[in-house]
């Protein structure tokens, strides 16, 4: 049950934000209810015919005004308090797009090792995404009528091809008589995530997520976090071969590349790892029971 | 003797003062939260998310 429970809670936390069914009847019509007032924490489009509250990385940039040029205090300010909550935990737990992905990596195929160095460099690509497309144009950039622009939404998202793009396309023949470049080139980018999820844990999440980068700022600083006992840890390296972000838990337990899944934690053979608000003391039961 | 080590492993860390930080920054952050229900954002968010985002779906 312990093993399967990050599953169940990525599964009912996406059915619970996509809790309106009746979107499925709907033909192609979507929830507008007084809950889209309200981001959600992960990545969640509110296209998508069953979502029940707000995208926080849409809902940052439709506040980004290129009329006003004003800046989102009630979703920048929702979001730090669950960063420094939590950090990415919500990556790791709360976001159904990182569990499609996850889902897709268990799919039997040999899997990628992606150099470390180019790894490395990619990693940095989310931030260039939150700072470029997220904040920056939004705010700077004016559409022809003096609107605002949201350019990851427009020209990247995965997510709201996956949630709202293609369902409403299903459904909706006005949308579908519509479709053109735009749609494909994002369909291009949804097909390539799909793909190299596959092949890669979580790619989405490593290079390409502007909420994932919002959220590993606030790593070291979180109350919820990954604790090490270094007088316990035996440097097995079991933590670092189980994590698919590819962190070493025994060096940077709060790597800002942490999604804090706990499977570091499982295997650790000492209980030298927990995760939570403080430290637990399993190490130490560990230690008096041998 | 017990090393003290903050999370990220550095030795003798403070943690008091990270401790510090982390709960400057959550009243901040709630501060802004509320700036911005004052200023009426959420109605912003609102009118976006209940009507089908082109720019989401692929429609420009």
């Amino acid at each position: 049950m312990a093993k399967h429970l990050r599953k169940i809670v990525q599964a009912g936390w996406g059915a619970i934000q996509n809790g309106w069914f009746r979107g499925l009847f709907a033909g192609g019509k979507i929830y507008t209810g007084p809950l889209k007032h309200v981001c959600v924490p992960g990545m969640n489009c509110y296209s998508c015919p069953m979502a029940l509250g707000s995208c926080p990385i849409g809902a940052m940039q439709s506040v980004f005004d290129g009329r006003r040029r004003s800046f989102s205090f009630y979703v920048v300010g929702f979001l730090s308090a669950i960063a420094l909550f939590a950090g990415r935990f919500v990556c790791g737990w709360l976001c159904l797009f990182g569990l499609i992905q996850e889902l897709l990596y268990k799919i039997p195929t040999p899997k990628l090792k992606v150099p470390e160095k180019a790894d490395r460099a990619l990693r940095y690509l989310k931030y260039a995404v939150l700072l470029i497309l997220v904040v920056a144009l939004p705010l700077i950039y004016r559409g022809s009528y003096g609107e605002g622009v949201p350019f990851f939404c427009k020209y990247v998202c995965p997510v709201g091809t996956l949630e709202g793009g293609v369902p409403l396309a299903l459904m909706n023949e006005g949308v579908r008589a519509t479709l053109g470049g735009l749609f494909y080139w994002k369909l291009a980018i949804l097909i390539l995530c799909i793909l190299a999820s596959i092949f890669i844990y979580r790619p989405f999440c490593k290079y390409l997520c502007p909420l994932g980068a919002f959220y590993a700022l606030f790593q070291k600083v979180s109350i919820c976090r990954l604790h090490l006992d270094r007088d316990a840890c035996v440097h097995c390296g079991l933590c670092a071969k189980a994590c698919g972000m590819n962190v070493d838990p025994s060096k940077k337990p709060d790597s800002a590349e942490c999604i804090r899944c706990g499977e570091c934690v499982h295997v650790c053979p000492k209980g030298a790892l927990s995760l939570g608000i403080k430290a637990s003391s399993k190490a130490s039961e560990k230690q008096s029971s041998s | 003797m017990k090393e003290e080590h903050d999370a990220a492993g550095s030795k003798n860390a403070r943690p008091g003062m990270r401790k510090l930080l982390t709960l400057i920054l959550l009243l901040l952050s709630v501060a802004a939260f509320i700036f911005g229900i004052v200023r009426g954002e959420p109605k912003t968010v609102y009118r976006k998310g209940a009507n089908i985002c082109m720019e989401c779906i692929g429609l420009g």
